[in-house]
Parts: structure tokens; sequence; C-alpha cells
């Protein structure tokens, strides 16, 4: 008897999990990082391509791309993605974001503030915010992302 | 054998990366993690999600900085020998790396080649604590370089990125040649150990410090600093005139006069005059005069007859360049 009780509120425990999951789940988040190459083909024409960065050498600029698809059955609204400028990393000052009002923190990820706004202490005063002074990037979209459908955003920034 | 790979696909070139003036970086073999975060409101309920994470290994960027520490070129006379010259060689990549030194003085475009004396590496162990460089050259604690053991380098350690290299030389001659203002260079150049010999931008997969790759700075995987040094020399010249004073017969003086002139870029030092009595003619004592001041017969006062060289007077004038004043030494002898 007492195999069986722990054996219904193991399954109990499993159902539940699943159900948060699925919550989880509606909207996933994929993030990747490539880098920009130039490509010589036979005729001498350059293209730049992207590869896969796996490993990076300083000064390199990595171009991350991070892709919101809703795999849910309704349409998610107020969708915002936040992502860290990652460590070692400067923000170059570039960012894709179609759809989405894009804001930045410059104190690790307290306050955000589009980026004509944002200001750093200098003696006793202020200035503008530097681009690799940003410690995160929020991109809050206005319209809602409908089941089946992505958003695709990306920002550079070069390894220190 | 080593295989040596262009970043990413076959005929792939890096877009030029601003690697920055202060060197080193993100030490390599260190990882860049990035985690985004999402949230949403669907069905009238929140949610929110995280990405997967993307991690990156930092590469090793191999570059190297060598640069002359001595200020000017270095004055040598001809024929000197262990004249120093003084390096820095730093490693501004960012990782760990041995460096090669070599030493050329062969190159065209000087007067002259200087060869290769002994290259010592600023180690000074002190013996019981670390190694302490001190940038000054010290025979007891620094150490001749070891082609077998080459130095290394940690670009992400304070006071481990760069050492101080000592140079010498020997100066050929005398001559001439070399003659008096020739120049002659001597260089020195660090090499990665991990990517000699290999072009800007080449890699080798898997080589860099923490199983990223070995990457050739946009400098090449060597450094090179040139010095020079100069060649000084100085040549006394001793111009001798007799007057008779009165009739050439025994019992007439003489008198002798040495003009004394320097000339060069350098410095002669210690200069001494020795003039022989003439045979048949006696010194007339008391008489040596320099720049028409008396001195006397006795050593003390840099002037003597028959002390310092038997049978002759010899003046002391100390150190002379080209710019000193020409000095005029008189003496007087009488005719036997």
């Amino acid at each position: 008897m007492m195999i069986r009780k722990l054996a219904i509120v193991a399954l109990a425990a499993l159902f539940f999990a699943s159900t948060a999951e699925a919550k989880q789940k509606h909207v996933e988040l994929e993030a990747k990082a490539e880098l920009e190459v130039e490509v010589v083909n036979e005729d001498g024409e350059k293209t730049i391509q992207r590869v896969p960065a796996v490993k990076v050498m300083p000064g390199e600029v990595v171009v991350y791309t991070i892709t919101a698809r809703n795999v849910g059955e309704e349409p998610a609204t107020n969708v915002v993605i936040t992502d860290p400028v990652p460590e070692h990393m400067d923000y170059t000052g570039s960012v894709t974001g179609d759809g989405a009002r894009v804001t930045f923190s410059v104190d690790g990820g307290k306050t955000y503030d589009v980026a004509s706004a944002l200001t750093v202490p200098v003696g006793g005063g202020s200035k503008p915010a530097p681009p690799e002074d940003y410690t995160h990037i929020r991109w809050t979209f206005n319209d809602a992302l409908e089941p089946g459908s992505a958003h695709s955003v990306e920002f550079r920034a070069r390894l220190q | 054998m080593r295989t040596v790979l262009c970043r990413g696909l076959l005929m792939v070139a890096l877009l030029a990366p601003a690697v920055s003036a202060r060197g080193a970086g993100t030490p390599a073999g260190d990882t860049v993690t990035n985690q985004a975060s999402l949230t949403f409101e669907a069905g009238g309920a929140p949610g929110s999600s995280t990405s997967n994470v993307h991690v990156i290994t930092v590469d090793e960027l191999i570059a190297v900085s060598t640069t002359l520490q001595t200020i000017g070129n270095v004055l040598v006379a001809p024929g000197a020998t262990g004249e120093l010259l003084t390096f820095r060689v730093e490693n501004t990549g960012n990782g760990v790396e041995d460096f090669t030194l070599a030493v050329s003085n062969a190159a065209a475009g000087d007067d002259f080649d200087p060869s290769l004396n002994t290259v010592y590496v600023d180690t000074d162990p002190d013996g019981a604590g670390p190694a302490v460089p001190d940038g000054v050259f010290n025979v007891a604690d620094d150490l001749p370089y070891n082609a077998a053991s080459p130095p290394t380098l940690d670009a992400n350690t304070a006071g481990q990125e760069a050492i101080t290299v000592f140079l010498f030389n020997d100066i050929p001659g005398p001559g001439p040649p070399p003659t008096d203002d020739d120049l002659g260079d001597s260089e020195l150049t660090a090499e990665s150990v991990t990517v000699a010999g290999l072009a800007p931008g080449a890699a080798l997969a898997g080589a860099g410090d923490g199983g990223g790759d070995a990457v050739t700075g946009p400098g090449g995987p060597s450094s090179a600093a040139t010095g020079t040094y100069q060649v000084v020399t100085s040549l006394v010249s001793v111009s001798k005139s007799g007057t008779v004073l009165g009739p050439a017969a025994p019992g007439t003086q003489i008198e002798y006069s040495l003009d004394v002139s320097a000339t060069g870029s350098g410095t002669a030092t210690a200069v001494m005059i020795r003039d022989a009595i003439p045979v048949g003619t006696t010194y007339v004592a008391g008489s040596i005069e320099l720049d028409s001041v008396p001195l006397s017969d006795v050593p003390g006062d840099g002037a003597d007859f028959n002390v310092s060289n038997p049978g002759a007077i010899t003046v002391d004038l100390g150190d002379m360049t080209s710019v000193t004043p020409n000095r005029t030494i008189t003496f007087r002898v009488t005719i036997n």
C-alpha cells in the first residue's frame, strides 16, 4: 500500500511539472552566435558569409541572433526579450529588431531606456553612455506573436 | 608537422579584427557565454522562457612587441668588446607563450657589422627568493639566453608579460675600418615558438591556451628592434718647431715648441706628451712651460724632466677633445 501511494504522488508531480513545462515552452527562445567572414569564390568575388562562432579571438565581432518562436496555440502578447551583453564583450552599437522597441541598460539590468537617454557619470556630472558601457539589451514587441511565427533580433559585440 | 589553417572555411579571410593597442584582451581559453531570456503573456497568463546557453572559447592571439630601450646611439671605440644594447620583449597577445630570440648584425645600410658577443635575459634570481627582474644588467644574477629554454611570457599576469634582454656586441677594429662616426646596427628579433614562421591571421587549430586556436596576430609571429653603435675616435696631433736663440754654436739655446691638438668625435683620455732631449744638447733646467705657465722639473704639477721618461720631458695634458683649445708646450736646450 505504501508503495502504491508513493507512486501516485510521483505521478502527480510529473503531471504538474509537464504542465508548467508546456506553459514555459509556449514561446521558445533560441540564441546563436556567428562570425562574419569574407569568402572569395572562383571568380574572385568577395561575399560575406556567417559561420558559427565556436572559437573567437580578441578583437573579433560576434553577431548574436535571438529568435523567439511561438510554438503554442494562442498568440503571445507583451513579448519582451532580454539579453545581457556577454562578459568580456563590448556592444558595438549595432542592433536590429523589426517591430520592437529597443532599450538598453547601463546599470546591470536594473533600469532600461532608449540609447539617447542613457548617461554614465563622469567627474561630478554625466555624459552620454558609450555603447561599450551597455550591460543589457531589451526588445519589447508591440504586436502579438502569432502561433507558428517568430521574431528574430540581432546585436553585435566585440570580444575584448 | 603542423597543420596550418585559415580560420573557418578554406579561402576565408578574417575581416580585419580591431585588436586593441593595449594588447592582451580576454585571456586565451576563457569562455564567453550568452543566454537570452523572454517574458510574454498567453491566454491571459504570464509566461517566461530562457534560451540555450551559447558558449564561445577565446582563441589565443599571438603577438609580440620588441622595443629598444637604449636611448640614442651607443658610442664605442674601435675594438671595444661587450658593448650593451637593452631591449624589451613584451607578449602583447592574450596567452602564455615562449619566445625565441635571434640577433642579426649583418643587415645592409650601415657602415660596419658588430659581432655578437652574448645575450642575457633579465632574471635576477636572488638565490632563495623568486626571480625579480629589475631591467638592469647584473652579471651575477642575469642568465645567458638559452635557445633550448626560451623565455616564457604571460600576457595575462602583470609583471610577467615582458622581459628585458641585454645584447652585448663586439666592435671590429681597431681600424680603420671602422672610422670616426661610422654606424653599425644590431637587430634583436623575438618570435613566438607556437606560430613561428606563419603569416598574420594564420591559425593552428587547438594550439592555443585552453583549447582555442592559436592565431597569428596582425603583426605576424615576430617583432624586431634595432640598436645602433656609433664609432667615436680621437686623433691627437703634435707639431714641433724649434727656434735657435742666437748663432748656431755651442752655448746657444734652442727653444722647442710643441703644439698639441685633438680631432675626431671622441675623447682622447690621459694625453701624455713625451719629447726626448736631442743628442748634443743639454736641457735647460726649469724651462718647461705649458701655455706660457712655467712648470717644475719634478713630478707634482703635471710635468717633469728625466723622471717619467729618462732623457726626456713629459707633460700630462689630461683628456682632450676636438673642442679643447690647442695646448702649447715649450722648453729650451743648450747646444753642447
